[in-house]
């Protein structure tokens, strides 16, 4: 199997004029976007060759140890980042939200990986880092969005809330209309893009493996298991994510504690 | 099972520290029926929430049946209890779907305790958005009803009503055995004989 051709830095450097166009808009309309658009470009080539370069480590030596670390690695930055530009609380959910994320990644991803993809090694680093990094990618925000959303929605109602418990509902029967709109939303992009598969857009793992030199037949297969792993996952770290916090989230007597959950406005 | 017996002493209700609503001294007997009254903002709605356990006792003592509240009585309680908040944030989505989630299962309403209220059968098909205020208070009323609680906190309840209909709500909660804690500027419970005034003690 040929790969990609390699592409020179002076070559790489060239790509960098498209930048202009952009470049040129945004200036003309001052959209005020110059410089973050700028350090974003700077930052996403730096991070990139830095991924290169670990990469590359991480493939040669193939230590199942170190494989795991770095998978623990990236849920930390993922789960830390996101939780910080959200309503959330970091202290409250970073933890649940690591745990959820990394029982629904390394269980699917290990599942690929044993019964899809049958390597001998199941913590192989191509596969490992590399699917376990892209079911992250996919379905952190959806965790994140749809975990704020809960919360947000049972603090603005909050007197539906307390209508329902005083009524009588059982605290899972109370929750249940925010557990099911939290999820739809979350889910929803999901199946909208799986209609969509194909038509309109080709996504990015098989076209980057058809550049790598795969055939189309084999790109399409780990592309149907992608997806269907993408959408598990992201079912599956948001229903872990809201039972790992709900213990937390509300008093024994079911009263969310908004000053627990929700950031101050 | 018997409606509770709720005893107040020196009771504060608040929440992360921060008083309400309170010092209240107050028994409330099986049957009673109580109007709250006060000036706005005295805690009236808190004193409710207080004793459905979502604000906080932070002093004094509460006790239901004798037993000094802890999260299992307070769970306890909300089963006996029929709430009607004063917002009345009945959510989304068709009547139908509503009543089956906040009914036991198995029960349906008849036409006949629709027509208590002078609803329909007509409005089961609607949404709850569709409603007016006025069909809300008497649709959540209804449900309430035919859950048989032992005991109704009210907040607010004939706001949205017009005389007539006031009345026959008035009339038919003060004939129930139920335990029956109101909260109303209306004067239409003032009137009914039924209820007697536990005026709150205003909190600087």
């Amino acid at each position: 199997m040929k790969g990609a051709p390699d592409i020179s830095w002076l070559a790489l450097a060239s790509c960098f004029l498209l930048l202009l166009i952009p470049l040129a808009v945004t200036a003309r309309l001052r959209l005020g976007l110059t410089r973050d658009l700028l350090v974003a470009v700077c930052r996403m080539t730096l991070q990139l060759i830095l991924a290169g370069f670990y990469l590359g480590y991480l493939f040669k030596w193939n230590h199942p140890g170190m494989n795991l670390a770095w998978l623990a690695v990236m849920l930390v930055a993922a789960s830390g980042s996101v939780l910080y530009n959200s309503a959330l609380r970091w202290r409250t959910f970073i933890v649940p939200a690591f745990l959820a994320l990394a029982l629904a990644t390394l269980g699917i991803v290990l599942y690929l990986n044993a019964f899809v993809v049958r390597l001998e090694n199941l913590f192989e680093a191509r596969y490992l880092i590399v699917l376990g990094g892209m079911l992250l990618g996919n379905c952190l925000s959806a965790n994140i969005i749809s975990a704020s959303r809960f919360y947000q929605a049972i603090d603005q109602n909050r007197s539906a809330y307390e209508s329902r418990l005083g009524n009588g509902a059982p605290l899972n029967v109370a929750l249940r209309p925010y557990v099911k709109d939290s999820l739809t939303a979350a889910l929803r992009p999901g199946i909208a893009a799986m209609m969509t598969m194909g038509l309109v857009s080709l996504p990015g793992m098989m076209t980057g493996q058809m550049l790598g030199g795969s055939d189309p037949g084999v790109a399409i297969k780990y592309q149907i298991a992608i997806m269907i792993a993408i959408f598990t996952c992201t079912t599956l770290s948001i229903s872990l994510f809201l039972l790992f916090t709900k213990r937390v989230c509300f008093d024994p007597q079911g009263n969310l504690r908004t000053h627990l959950v929700l950031k101050p406005k | 099972m018997p409606a509770p017996t709720i005893q107040l002493q020196d009771t504060v209700f608040g929440h992360l520290g921060t008083p309400i609503v309170g010092p209240v001294n107050l028994t409330i007997s099986p049957g009673d029926k109580l109007l709250l009254e006060g000036p706005s903002g005295c805690g009236k709605t808190s004193l409710l929430r207080g004793i459905l356990g979502f604000l906080n006792k932070l002093q004094g003592s509460y006790q239901i049946d004798n037993e000094e509240i802890s999260p299992p009585a307070i769970w306890h309680l909300r089963q006996q209890a029929g709430y009607i908040s004063q917002e009345l944030q009945l959510g989304t989505g068709s009547v139908r779907d509503w009543l089956k989630e906040s009914l036991p299962p198995t029960r349906e309403l008849h036409e006949t305790e629709l027509s208590r209220f002078q609803l329909t059968k007509a409005v089961l098909e609607q949404s709850l958005e569709d409603l007016s205020r006025g069909e809300r208070q008497r649709l959540a009323l209804v449900a309430m009803l035919a859950r048989e609680p032992q005991l109704y906190l009210l907040d607010e309840v004939t706001s949205a009503l017009n005389e007539s209909l006031r009345k026959l709500v008035v009339s038919h909660i003060a004939r129930t055995q139920a335990t029956v804690l109101v909260v109303s500027h209306d004067a239409i419970w003032k009137e009914c004989e039924a209820f007697r005034s536990y005026p709150l003690p205003v909190t600087s």
